[in-house]
């Protein structure tokens, strides 16, 4: 992340049907939680809180491996989430290209502390839509 | 027999289960209030940086005779000017420990990581007796005077870990000696859980140990293990310096050979008994 | 050596503590000389210990644990979240997940049915609950009291 936040004003250029990509943890277990559709997962709505605005990357400019890989050594899954679903809970996003990551974009949320992190209910609304598209794990 | 060969004829273990040993005293209540804990600390605060402060330690006497097996146990609802608190001061890895009270002082030797080679009573016990020294110039000089010690204790902390030698409540019987396992009939199945507490009787009312093995986690690590806590507790021949430090012996050869005979064979080869 | 005495306990010496006209009750063992931290097993507890110990291992996290900066849940989230299991004395209810939050807490998830509650144990001890039903967007409670979390999940296992 930058040294210095953007402002926050959602950037209308990142369209709605685009995917943000963000890391998810292995451990602990508990971090992702099946779906209704077999073999699908999603995760918790705990990987979207934070003290600060929330770190993903843009699906139009990276991969999820790449992704995944910005976070090594550790080993992550990957999930995505579409910018609307983001928005319709009513975040922000705003491009924050960095030297090595120049698909990074800030999703700024209502959290209390105005520090602009998701508050619950955001947290909540965008991991229910989040998927893993990117599976690092043992099989299920 | 001079204390040093006493110490050396013990039951030795190269891999003991102990995971802390704590030496304390109790005294007359002091009128120590909480600027003195920050006085007292400042003394120490070089080797003993972090600090923490807890609820204090009911004042506890052991009792023989017509009120035998009786613990009294004052819960402190005399009215005081002050809060009363117990004080934590710690080391920079958290190994030991002081803990002050207006009416305790304790040393605790703690395994912090896990790894740690288990220092042994001798260098455990130079340190209390260190420490003990410090803390009763601080009185001195503050004017409180000499405490007036009443009750000495030692505690022994064993983890013993399921796998290494059992694996189940269900085997404890090779875990304590004193625990057979057995039913007189059939009916009942292998058990849950269990939890026991034993007292015994040092002779000529010299004090009371307490051997309690209950089930645990342990947050360092999170892991599930069976507490087996050895605590000695009762009266010095008088508060002077080296009446406390002989009965803290006694105490600990109490702990040490309580803890060998509560404990069966096999656990003890795995332990590493030397002798 | 004869035994004195001797008991098999049925109940843990735990100290209580009265806050607001609650019993509270401390399983961290602080009510005796011993320093290693150790959280104590009442013999009722059974569906207990696992997210218990879930909650512990979160606190063994380093730094950066998510690759995002997120902090080691502190041992006041922990507690916390200790507390409130420990408080939940319906028989059976569903185990909780338990999931470190980058901010230094932890995170209960309850899930029956269209009910969930996810609870937020923060850094410094204090809690806030979501509660949702079905799809809603769901009713968010500031500075609940563990208290107010076992009335909650009372109402989740009514679903």
């Amino acid at each position: 992340m930058s040294e210095e936040l953007p402002p926050d004003v959602d950037d209308p250029s990142i369209p709605d049907e685009e995917f943000l990509y963000r890391r998810i943890p292995l451990q602990p277990a508990d971090n992702i939680q099946p779906t209704e559709v077999e073999g699908e997962c999603r995760p918790s709505s705990g990987n979207f809180r934070s003290d600060g605005p929330l770190s993903v990357d843009r699906s139009s400019l990276t991969t999820p491996g790449q992704t995944r890989d910005r976070g090594r050594p550790g080993i992550f899954h990957v999930a995505q989430v579409q910018a609307k679903v983001a928005r319709q809970c009513g975040c922000r996003l705003v491009k924050d290209p960095m030297l090595d990551n120049p698909a990074h974009i800030l999703m700024f949320g209502n959290h209390d502390s105005g520090a602009g992190a998701l508050n619950g209910k955001q947290a909540k609304v965008v991991a229910r839509a989040a998927r893993i598209v990117l599976w690092s794990g043992p099989p299920l | 027999m001079p204390v040093a060969n006493q110490l050396h004829k013990l039951r030795d273990f190269s891999d003991p289960p102990v995971v802390e040993t704590v030496l304390g005293v109790q005294f007359a209540p002091l009128s120590f209030a909480i600027p003195h804990f920050g006085l007292y600390w400042s003394r120490i605060q070089p080797e003993f940086p972090q600090y923490r402060v807890l609820p204090p330690l009911g004042h506890v006497r052991e009792q023989f005779g017509a009120q035998s097996g009786s613990l009294i146990r004052k819960m402190g609802f005399e009215v005081v000017q002050e809060p009363d608190i117990r004080c934590w001061f710690l080391d920079r890895p958290g190994n030991q420990i002081i803990q002050v009270q207006r009416d305790r002082f304790i040393y605790n030797w703690q395994k912090i990581s896990g790894s740690e080679v288990y220092p042994r009573y001798e260098s455990v016990r130079g340190r209390f007796e260190a420490e003990w020294k410090q803390f009763g110039d601080f009185l001195d000089q503050g004017g409180f005077g000499k405490p007036e010690v009443n009750q000495c204790e030692v505690t022994y902390v064993n983890h013993l870990e399921y796998e290494k030698g059992w694996k189940s409540f269900g085997e404890l019987n090779k875990v304590i000696s004193c625990w057979s396992g057995k039913h007189s009939g059939t009916f009942l199945p292998e058990p849950e859980k269990v939890s026991m507490t034993v007292n015994y009787l040092l002779p000529n009312n010299q004090g009371r140990m307490y051997v309690s093995l209950e089930p645990v986690i342990r947050t360092r690590d999170a892991k599930e293990v069976l507490q087996l806590n050895l605590t000695v507790r009762g009266a010095p021949a008088s508060s002077d310096q080296a009446a406390v430090l002989q009965w803290l012996d006694v105490g600990r050869q109490w702990v040490v050979e309580g803890f060998t005979d509560f404990t069966t064979d096999v656990m003890h080869n795995i332990w590493g008994r030397s002798k | 050596m004869t035994a004195d005495a001797v008991t098999i306990q049925s109940q843990p010496t735990m100290r209580l503590e009265s806050r607001q006209g609650r019993q509270n009750q401390d399983y961290f063992l602080r009510a005796d000389t011993q320093g290693v931290g150790v959280i104590k097993l009442p013999p009722e507890w059974t569906w207990q210990v696992e997210p218990i110990k879930k909650v512990l291992g979160t606190l063994l996290l380093p730094e950066n644990w998510d690759s995002y900066g997120g902090r080691t849940p502190k041992s006041q989230a922990a507690e916390t979240a200790i507390q409130i299991i420990a408080s939940i004395t319906q028989a059976d209810p569903p185990r909780p997940r338990v999931v470190p939050l980058g901010t230094g807490g932890i995170q209960l998830e309850w899930k029956k049915g269209q009910r969930e509650l996810e609870v937020e144990c923060r850094p410094d001890g204090s809690v806030e609950v979501l509660k949702i039903e079905g799809d809603a967007e769901g009713e968010l409670c500031s500075a609940c009291l563990p208290a107010d979390v076992v009335r909650l999940v009372a109402w989740l296992m009514a679903a």
